[in-house]
Parts: structure tokens; C-alpha cells; sequence
């Protein structure tokens, strides 16, 4: 997981997104992979990086289903 | 003070809910149920996210829309507001019995209303002695169960808190009863004991019937259901890729379903629910059975471009544009001509049958966006929404 407030990261710039889901603003460091999983500091979404380049991160969801998921 | 929309990821119905919430002029405000911390303490209560606190939220807050997609997070969100006195949609007591379909037949069955002949058997598939060794019930489970169900009709084994079809399973004879007792191991959505019910000759359908109740109103049932049809497997959900119809509920069956909501929500001052319900239509079919399967087959094409739009990621970066595109081809799909054969066959058998109505089961938390509100043209979040209103003082 990657934390945007991790000291060891300061070198890198820092990316600016949304939640998709509750709209709060993400920073994401520019070396952030593909691939990695972050977490929406506020609501807790799980989300996967699935682009980074040109200063523009794109994000989706992850499709997480519990087995008691249901109406 | 304001409504809460309490939920875990939002999906399409939650989504929906927020876009009806703004049509509606009402203020919706928003509690993200995942990697929160409720806390309770001598210093009173407190409530963040890592990044958040949403003490302010909940102190504005007045009624708690309850949409945690698990059954289980369901249910302590519901208690849990409620003991923060926060009026819910729907309450505990509601959902802890919605949370098993036995519970949920109890009540209904006491109350005098059609349900199958359901047999629970509180012991367990298998036991472990105390030095690791495995005991093995089935053989006795299923002789129970044949003592009260003819093997040769059709026995249904049913995970108490499933969804989605899943662990529903058809036994028609000794060995696969046994198999299929052997699969419903004590776990998150069959807690304990196994659940089996006789099986409705329900021909190709099953109906999905909404019922709700404000505050200080009488309970209303919409007068049409989402028909969920296919003949691929006895099961009919949606989740399983069958298709959807509107169908037109009998006057009788509208006060039946009405009586449903009322013994479930008994107590409560309002409730919302996705009945589910079977008709045991047995021989009594209008039309053969070849037919039906050709315009099932047709209208399969007609759906195809629906399931297209569904599947489009679009919707999470515009849920406006994607819904009116979701509109506009579930339009085609239900104006075209075998969906209209269908949903005629469909409409006449249950007037026919009308009194052959069984409820099996009730949903507390009704996935509507993409089927029942298309389908039966209410859409479910205006009812989600009102009757959260009405709770407020
Ligand atoms: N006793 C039965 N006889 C015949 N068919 C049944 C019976 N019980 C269930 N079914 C079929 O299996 C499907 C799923 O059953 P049920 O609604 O109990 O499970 P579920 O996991 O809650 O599904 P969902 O979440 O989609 O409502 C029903 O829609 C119906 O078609
Ligand atoms: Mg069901």
C-alpha cells in the first residue's frame, strides 16, 4: 500500500486525484506503479492504480465481494 | 437533520440513490461503512476514517439509510445506529430477520400466510469429535428430510443466509441429498443446521414483489413485480443470467404481499421489501412449452445489447450518461416482440394460478437500479427514500 504522507517519499512530486467513490482528493506519489493498491484516506476504498503517466493517475475500484454480500 | 446513506462501495443502486436524493431536493449525507472506527467510551461516542472524522455527519444525522452490501455488517450497522438513537431503513430487528430465510418463514408461516413446506434440522453436515475425528450426519440428515419430502418431487437445500443462488441446490435422488447436505458446512451465510424445502413446480419464473411503509401510512405493494425467467437451471435470480419481464400482480396477491410486509415489519413505524415468491403452477400451463423456449431464445438477442451497456466501465466515470444509455436499451428490449409473448404468458399464468403463491424469501436491502426499476418502473430508491423521510420528527 502506498502512503502519500511516507517521509522516504518526499523526493518524489505527488500526483493529485479523486476517490471515485466519496470524492476526496488523493495524492499519489509520481513513482506509484501500476499494479498498487491505495486506500481513499477517507473512506477506506481500495483502489488500484492502473495508469500513471503525463501527470494524470487512473484509478479503479477493487472489486472486493464478501461472501455475505447480499440484499 | 438529514438522512445517512450508510454503505460499504457504492454501486449502481447506491449511486442511483444519491442522483434520486437530488431530484428529490433532499439532503443526503454519506457514511462510508468500511475501515471506519466507531468508539464508544467512558468520554462518549467517537467516529472517524484514518483521514476523516465524521462526528459532525452523524450528530446531523436523523435516519441511517442502511445499504452495507453484508448481511452480517448489516446487521450491526442497523444496531449499532440505532443504539446511537438514529432511526433506521430498514432497523435490526428487521434485518436480523431478513438475514435468514427460516426466520423469515417462521414469522410469515405463523402468521398464516403461503410458504413451502420448508424442514430445518438444527445438527450440523458433520461433527468433529475432540480428537479431530470426523462424524459424518448426512445419512441422517437426509432420512429426516425424506420423512417429510418425497425425494422423487424435488428436495431444496438452502444455505439459511445465501444470495445470489448461491448454495441453492436440487436433489432428486438419495445420492445427490446426501452431496448436497454434505456442501452446506456450518459457515458465514448457513451459520447452522441445514434448511431443505420442497420444490415448487414454479415452470420458468419466480417474482420479485416490493412492498414499503412510511411512518403514520398504510403499507403499499407496487401492482407490478419483476418476473425473473429462464428454463437453464431451476434457479431463476437474475445473477444467474436470466432474463427480466414485467408482470402484472392480481388485486389478492397485492394484499398478500402487503400482509407479508406488515407481519415482517411489525412493530416498526416504517420498512421496505424485495419479496421473493414462487407460484406452485404445476400442469397448470397456458402454452407449450416449445413456443416459450423460441421467444425466450429471441428475446435472449433482444437483451444482449442491455448486457452490454451494463457490463460498460463507463458508469463509474458518468453514471448519467451510462443510465440513460441503460435506459434507452432496456426500452428496445421490452417494446420488442418476443419480450411482449413472454411477458403475455407470463401475466395470464400467474392470474391463473393466483392462489398458488408461495413467499420464500425477503430482502432488506434490494438491489433495484439495473432490473426491478426498469422492469416494473418504480424506481425503488424513491420509496428507499421516503420512507427513511418519514422517520424524521
Ligand atoms: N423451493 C424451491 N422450489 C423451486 N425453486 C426454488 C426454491 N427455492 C428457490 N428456488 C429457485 O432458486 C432461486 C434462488 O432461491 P432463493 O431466492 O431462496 O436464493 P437466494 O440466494 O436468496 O437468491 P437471490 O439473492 O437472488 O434472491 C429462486 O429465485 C428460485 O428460482
Ligand atoms: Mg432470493
Amino acid at each position: 500500500m502506498v502512503n502519500s504522507s511516507n517521509s522516504n517519499l518526499q523526493e518524489t512530486s505527488i500526483y493529485k486525484a479523486k476517490c471515485p467513490d466519496c470524492d476526496a482528493e488523493l495524492e499519489i506519489p509520481s513513482d506509484t506503479e501500476s499494479g498498487e493498491i491505495i486506500s481513499c484516506p477517507s473512506c477506506g476504498l481500495e483502489l488500484e492504480v492502473k495508469a500513471v503517466k503525463d501527470g494524470c493517475v487512473e484509478l479503479q475500484e477493487l472489486t472486493i465481494e464478501g461472501e455475505d454480500w447480499g440484499e | 437533520m438529514s438522512i445517512a446513506l450508510l454503505y460499504e462501495r457504492s454501486e449502481n443502486d447506491e449511486a442511483g440513490i444519491k442522483q434520486t436524493a437530488q431530484q428529490l431536493g433532499l439532503d443526503l449525507k454519506f457514511i462510508p461503512f468500511r475501515k471506519i472506527a466507531l468508539t464508544i467510551s467512558k468520554e462518549g461516542f467517537n467516529v472517524k476514517t484514518k483521514g476523516k472524522d465524521y462526528l459532525e455527519t452523524f450528530s446531523q444525522t436523523a435516519v441511517v439509510l442502511n445499504r452495507a452490501q453484508s448481511k452480517n455488517r448489516r446487521l450491526q450497522a442497523s444496531y449499532f445506529m440505532e443504539m446511537l438513537d438514529k432511526k433506521t431503513i430498514n432497523t435490526s430487528q428487521v434485518e436480523f430477520t431478513c438475514y435468514s430465510k427460516l426466520r423469515t418463514l417462521l414469522k410469515l408461516w405463523k402468521a398464516g400466510l403461503p410458504v413451502p413446506k420448508t424442514v430445518f434440522v438444527p445438527c450440523d453436515a458433520s461433527d468433529f469429535m475432540k480428537d479431530h475425528k470426523e462424524i459424518h450426519n448426512e445419512p441422517d440428515i437426509a432420512d429426516l428430510f425424506q420423512a417429510e419430502i418425497p425425494l422423487t418431487d424435488g428436495i431444496v437445500i438452502k444455505a439459511d443466509a445465501g444470495t445470489h443462488g448461491k448454495m441453492i441446490m436440487l436433489s432428486k435422488n438419495r445420492e445427490e441429498l446426501l452431496s448436497n447436505i454434505k456442501e452446506t458446512k456450518p459457515g458465514i451465510i448457513n451459520p447452522v443446521g441445514v434448511v431443505a424445502q420442497e420444490l415448487i413446480n414454479k415452470w420458468f419464473y419466480d417474482l420479485r414483489i416490493i412492498v414499503y411503509k412510511e411512518k403514520g401510512k398504510q403499507p403499499i405493494c407496487h401492482n407490478t413485480a419483476l418476473a425473473r425467467a429462464g428454463f437453464k437451471d431451476f434457479r431463476t435470480n437474475t445473477f444467474l443470467g436470466n432474463l427480466v419481464f414485467e408482470a402484472k400482480l392480481p388485486q389478492c396477491v397485492i394484499e398478500l404481499a402487503s400482509k407479508c410486509g406488515d407481519t415482517l415489519g411489525e412493530g416498526n413505524d416504517a420498512w421496505i421489501f424485495a419479496l421473493d415468491a414462487m407460484i406452485n403452477v404445476a400442469d397448470n400451463k397456458q402454452v407449450d412449452e416449445t413456443y416459450l423456449k423460441t421467444q425466450l431464445d429471441l428475446a435472449a438477442q433482444e437483451y444482449l445489447p442491455v448486457q452490454k451497456v451494463k457490463a460498460d466501465e463507463m458508469r463509474l466515470a458518468n453514471f448519467s450518461a451510462w443510465n440513460s444509455r441503460l435506459g434507452q436499451s432496456f426500452s428496445t428490449y421490452a417494446s420488442s416482440d418476443s419480450y411482449q409473448k413472454v411477458k403475455s404468458v407470463i401475466d395470464e399464468n400467474i392470474e391463473n394460478n393466483k392462489n398458488a403463491l408461495v413467499f420464500h424469501e425477503a430482502n432488506s436491502c434490494p438491489e433495484f437500479w439495473e432490473n426491478t426499476r426498469l422492469v416494473t418502473g418504480l424506481n425503488v430508491a424513491i420509496p428507499l427514500l421516503k420512507t427513511a423521510q418519514s422517520l424524521i420528527d
